[in-house]
């Protein structure tokens, strides 16, 4: 078994040969309402040892018979005999009290009428399961309560009979919290089988549907891309933009490609298109298994690892990182930008044609923001790649880290024959030209995962390096399939000839025009460079202070710069070296 | 004479190894082969956990195993029908060794066995496995007592020399005046156990696993479902409501109508309680959720009578050594496969049970090194469940959870917002990268800038967000700069029974939560969002989980430590 997954306790020791992972309890999702594979809240109805307890919820349509008061905490059986915690020839005086308590006259009180927990007392406080204005608290609410009782100390509780004249009989007894695990790791045999499920749905199938927890979505995915049946980019996407990147509903009924459309933004929405109750009995096999967020068919088959060509040696890989892959992230980044800002916004729409218009922009502004914030990013983990990197003793002698904060769109710089870098307005030939920079597979792709065979030497280089360098390049795929993807969507305008119904009629300013922007531009770079050195020489609280203070100055430059591009002038970024 | 003086262990114990598992329905006859979680090691794999095949076992016929390393991994038959995962169980020992009085854990095998001067036929197995959902629903208000008429069990007894596969056919306990739901002439299969025979000698794999180790194997049910001879087609409500349905649509019927049962599982008797039942009538003390059954969304509720075929199982070894009678005891649950097996849940049974039995993780200087791959092993957790999350869905429903029990509140250095500007730029200081990646976004408890081609704009974030933190320097380095803000959106967990006030205010306390208090049961921004836990409640980390986080973020501010 992988070293990196061990089991950490008794109860999660489940690394056996032969078992698969998902066989093991941290392969289950917990604390749910009321769970897939057991419901653990099952535990506290035995919370006091010798007691069955089970909670109880006011019902929300009484029939006339109901019973009234019904909600709270219910003793359900008197049980000692055979009871784990209560062992008869203990010595212990607790236990020996109880035994007699609930042997005698005591278990036979409770035995006969409506018993419920009344107040729980321990470590000096005593907490009624009776609000206030004396109505008892629901069943949710003091199911929490049993939930908060500590192991240790002591705990009294009492007992009164709701289905007794007043002044109602009370009972109060003490004991210990029940252990719920033995030290051998299994669930205490006072449980017996079949407990630990009964409050599962029933089918489980109908929960399967429903369930409103959320946070199962690592066993019973919300959403899903859509299986690369087709062609597919390396990686493993499919060739298909659109197919690479919609979330489809994972429960949906139509699982041919008429039902592969984007999951409803909200439940009720979605309901329509979902598998029904019953359905689901008989269908729930069709549903697909999720391997890294996609679909899959039947069979996975583990990816071949990667070999890309490692740099003779880290001083190589330095200077590819300063000189070509830092800079080029930031000159991406100013171009995405400068793209974004040429796109209409909805005021500039026009209003009696193009009724597609607006939701395609939205859409196709919302990958570009997130590819730019990604290459600004990219731009910090090449610098953070670089100190550590003179952190772990691998720079060149006599030179140390500097951040690198320079773009490359001028001079000998940059990754030429591939990409040459310019400032446009996100017309066609600029989607064609991001879709080569951000190819799989291209030169970038391969310079980074050059870096990644480099470091995956684990004899040579400490393992955190590696895993920072695969990062940065598994997050290329994502721009090449967001750059596709928009161009698939502007296609739909193609055929209107320029000037492009979606883009403004931008010109590249001039600094004087443009110094507002220039200068929060400018002072960005001083707060990241700031950022940079402050946290390779780990003062971190004067890096977080210098990091905040460049997100403002983004907020300025983005608002100065849309209101530039609003009157059709774009910024001049690759002035400022 | 010999024998006598040889040195010998004593045997202490015995216990399964795992205690507990996790079997998984399927309707094929062919159990899931093996894999383990390990990091991707593909250049475009992002540093993400992957499954890599792992030593599986076939059952030969003679109830042998033979072992083999598979290169991929089947999940469903070409007829569609699921792989169950089928689980192991090792038996173990814990002996005291003869030289030094220490004590080992060993695998029990038949050479140890002989050690000890015993043999397989010295060893029983027993399992039971019940499901006792529908006799739980008919628990009866005025006694309390559930019908366990509507119960069904399974149990068998194995010699130790038994190598035989077991059925587990269950059929209803009852006592002579109940009506059993399950009938013994027509029992349900809960699936089936084998005592594995060990084997010994040269063996493919013997360098990586030892076949003569006692196992037993445990495989589940098929994944189908029961009823009375009416279960046969019912029509399912499109709108989604919950307990409302007695109230507001009782009488109704609408929606598409399916076939309930399969013809041939239409055998058990209708003349129980089960076939009565309605939720919030108040006549039984309904499970909650309530309206988790079959017939809950259709009519007036009444219940189909239907029940499925998982279970949860006790496997007891019972061992005789000298005069001493050892056992063992293990816990296996049958429930749904793991649809996306190489995302893990960050708060898992496991972490649920030892927050109830562990102490809380104190973080010193001597453990960080051990806390910190516990905090790293979290967020990589985070990352998996949070990345095919509906967080759109989510937050709107959290949001009109809140507005169902009180007005709306905005925002304050003290607590984020609970209404239309949760995490929107209006929720500060709490919220964070939200609002540069979607400007758009307004006050409002929906998505507002949901759009063809960005059907999911929150849900697009968290990748993004969190795919950041699975990298350990990047995640350390975070956490480092932003160790306040990470600790001030960490929701608090319940506190314990002595922390609470014995009458609570309205405000909040900032280290932990009590269910009385109105504003620590809203959904709010705070980590983990919008998540419901098991009590219908914000979901939290558990105690632990939390206050390890807490003092790794104290240590990490006090001393800025490198990784």
């Amino acid at each position: 078994m992988s070293a990196e997954f061990k089991p950490r306790n008794r109860t999660a020791r489940a690394a056996v040969v032969g078992n698969p992972a998902s066989a093991r309890l941290d392969a289950s999702v917990a604390n749910c309402f009321p769970g897939l594979e057991l419901d653990v809240r099952n535990l506290e109805g035995r919370f006091f040892p010798g007691l069955l307890f089970r909670v109880v919820t006011a019902p929300a349509a009484p029939v006339a018979q109901a019973l009234p008061n019904q909600a709270g905490i219910r003793l359900a059986a008197v049980e000692w005999q055979n009871e784990t915690m209560l062992p008869e020839r203990s010595e212990l005086p607790w236990v020996q009290t109880l035994l007699a308590q609930l042997s005698g006259d005591i278990g036979n009180t409770l035995s006969d009428g409506r018993w419920y927990l009344q107040w729980i007392e321990q470590s000096g406080k005593r907490i009624s399961t009776e609000q206030p204005n004396g109505k008892p608290y629901d069943g949710e609410t003091v199911w929490r309560f049993l939930r908060s009782i500590a192991l240790e100390p002591l705990l009294t509780i009492s007992l009164v009979r709701r289905d007794a004249s007043e002044p109602r009989p009370t009972v109060q007894l003490s004991g210990y919290r029940r252990r719920y695990t033995t030290p051998a790791g299994v669930i205490a045999v006072d449980y017996e089988p079949g407990e630990l499920t009964q409050s599962l749905c029933n089918p489980w199938q109908h929960d399967f549907r429903d369930c409103a927890c959320y946070y199962w979505a690592s066993n019973h995915p919300d959403v899903v891309m859509g299986e690369a049946s087709g062609a597919t980019i390396p990686g493993g996407d499919p060739k298909d933009p659109t197919t690479a990147l919609t979330y489809l509903d994972w429960l949906r009924r139509d699982r041919s490609p008429a039902g592969a459309v984007a999951a409803p933004v909200t439940r009720s929405a979605a309901r329509e298109d979902q598998i029904d109750h019953f359905e689901i009995n008989q269908r729930w096999q069709e549903l697909e298994f999720v391997i890294g967020g996609r679909e899959i068919g039947a069979v996975y088959t583990p990816p071949s690892p990667d070999h890309a060509q490692p740099y003779a040696d880290a001083a190589e890989m330095i200077h590819a990182l300063e000189y070509e892959l830092a800079p080029m992230e930031l000159t991406l980044a100013l171009e995405y930008l400068y793209s974004m800002f040429s796109l209409k916004s909805m005021r500039e729409l026009p209003k009696d044609r193009w009724s597609t218009l607006a939701d395609d922009l939205a859409a196709v502004r919302q990958s570009l923001i997130i590819v730019a914030a990604s290459e600004m990013t990219h731009l910090r983990w090449v610098n953070q790649l670089l100190w550590e990197l003179d952190r772990a003793g691998f720079y060149p002698h006599g030179k140390h880290y500097a951040p690198v904060l320079r773009h490359s769109a001028h001079g000998p710089i940059g990754l030429k024959g591939l990409h040459t870098p310019g400032l446009r307005v996100l017309d066609y030939e600029a989607l064609d030209a991001y879709v080569r920079v951000e190819r799989p597979g291209g030169k970038l792709d391969t310079a980074y995962a050059r870096c990644v065979a480099t470091l995956e030497q684990r004899d040579r280089y400490p393992s955190h390096l590696y895993e920072l360098a695969v990062k940065i390049d598994s997050d290329g795929m994502l721009h090449y399939e967001r750059f596709r993807e928009m161009r698939r969507i502007l296609n739909t305008y193609r055929g209107a000839g320029a000037p492009w119904p979606y883009l403004r009629d931008i010109r590249l300013g001039t600094p004087d025009e443009t110094k507002v922007a220039l200068d929060a531009y400018r002072s960005l770079l001083a707060a990241l460079h700031d950022a940079y050195v402050n946290e390779a020489a780990q003062r971190f609280d004067a890096a977080q202070v210098a990091i905040a203070s460049a997100r403002k100055t983004m907020d300025v430059l983005n608002r100065e710069a849309e209101a530039l591009a609003g009157r059709g002038i774009g910024v001049p970024f690759f002035d400022v070296k | 004479m010999a024998e006598l003086h040889r040195p010998m262990h004593t045997l202490l114990d015995i216990f399964f190894n795992p205690p507990m598992a996790v079997a998984r329905l399927g309707a094929s006859p062919t159990p899931l082969e093996s894999f383990e979680w390990t990091s991707s090691r593909a250049a475009h794999g992002g540093v993400q956990t992957v499954i890599a095949p792992a030593l599986s076992f076939t059952v030969r016929d003679d109830g042998s195993l033979e072992p083999h390393l598979p290169k991929s991994i089947r999940f469903k038959d070409d007829d569609g029908s699921v792989r169950p995962v089928a689980p192991f169980f090792e038996l173990w020992g814990r002996f005291q060794s003869p030289h030094d009085g220490s004590v080992e854990e060993l695998p029990l095998t038949p050479s140890r066995l002989h050690e000890l001067g015993i043999t397989m036929k010295h060893i029983a197995i027993e399992v039971t496995a019940s499901n006792f959902k529908a006799a739980r629903r008919v628990t009866d208000s005025v006694s309390g007592v559930s019908d366990m008429g509507c119960s069904f069990t399974a149990r068998v007894d194995i010699g130790g020399d038994d190598h035989a596969k077991h059925a587990l056919n269950a059929f209803s306990r009852h006592n002579s005046g109940q009506q059993p739901l399950v009938s013994p002439d027509r029992p349900i299969p809960l699936g089936a156990v084998q005592w594995i025979r060990p084997r010994s000698g040269s063996t493919s794999h013997a360098e990586q696993v030892d076949l003569s180790v006692l196992r037993l194997r445990f495989t589940p049910a098929i994944g189908t479902v029961y009823g009375p001879p009416r279960a046969v087609v019912g029509s399912d409500r499109q709108a989604i409501t919950g307990p409302i349905d007695v109230l507001q649509l009782a009488g109704t019927l609408e929606g598409r109508m399916h076939t309930i049962v399969p013809p041939a599982n239409r055998i058990l008797s209708d003349a129980t309680p089960w076939s009565t039942y309605r939720m919030v009538t108040g006549l039984y003390d309904d499970p909650q959720p309530q309206d988790g059954y079959d017939g809950s969304d259709d009519g007036d509720s009444t219940s189909w009578g239907v029940v499925d075929d998982s279970c949860d199982a006790l496997i007891t070894a019972t061992l005789a050594w000298r005069d001493q009678r050892y056992r063992a005891h293990a816990r296996v649950f049958a429930g749904p496969p793991a649809f996306a097996p190489d995302r893990r849940p960050f708060y898992g049974v496991n972490d649920d049970l030892d927050d109830r039995d562990l102490p809380l993780v104190k973080v010193t200087r001597e453990n960080f090194d051990e806390i910190k791959d516990e905090v790293v092993e979290l967020f990589r957790r985070v990352f998996e469940s949070a990345a095919s999350l509906n967080l759109d869905q989510a937050r709107t429903e959290g949001l009109q959870d809140n507005a169902a029990k009180t007005a709306a509140t905005g925002a304050s250095e003290a607590l984020p917002a609970t209404g239309p500007t949760s995490m929107t730029r209006d929720d500060k200081p709490w919220v964070d990268r939200v609002p540069d990646l979607m400007p758009g976004q307004q006050a409002s408890v929906f998505s507002t800038t949901s759009s063809r081609g960005d059907s999911l704009p929150f849900t697009e974030v968290v990748p993004f967000v969190h795919s950041q933190l699975m990298d350990e320097t990047i995640l350390i380095d975070f956490l480092r700069r932003r160790h306040m803000h990470v600790r001030r959106l960490l929701r608090p967990p319940f506190g314990l029974i002595g922390e609470w006030a014995d009458e609570p205010g309205p405000d909040p306390n900032p280290a932990f939560r009590d269910p009385r208090v109105l504003r620590d049961v809203l959904h709010d921004m705070r980590m983990p969002p919008y998540m419901r836990d098991a009590y219908y409640v914000p979901l939290s980390l558990t105690r632990r989980q939390y206050q390890m986080m807490i003092g790794f973020l104290d240590l990490l501010a006090e001393e800025g430590r490198t990784p």
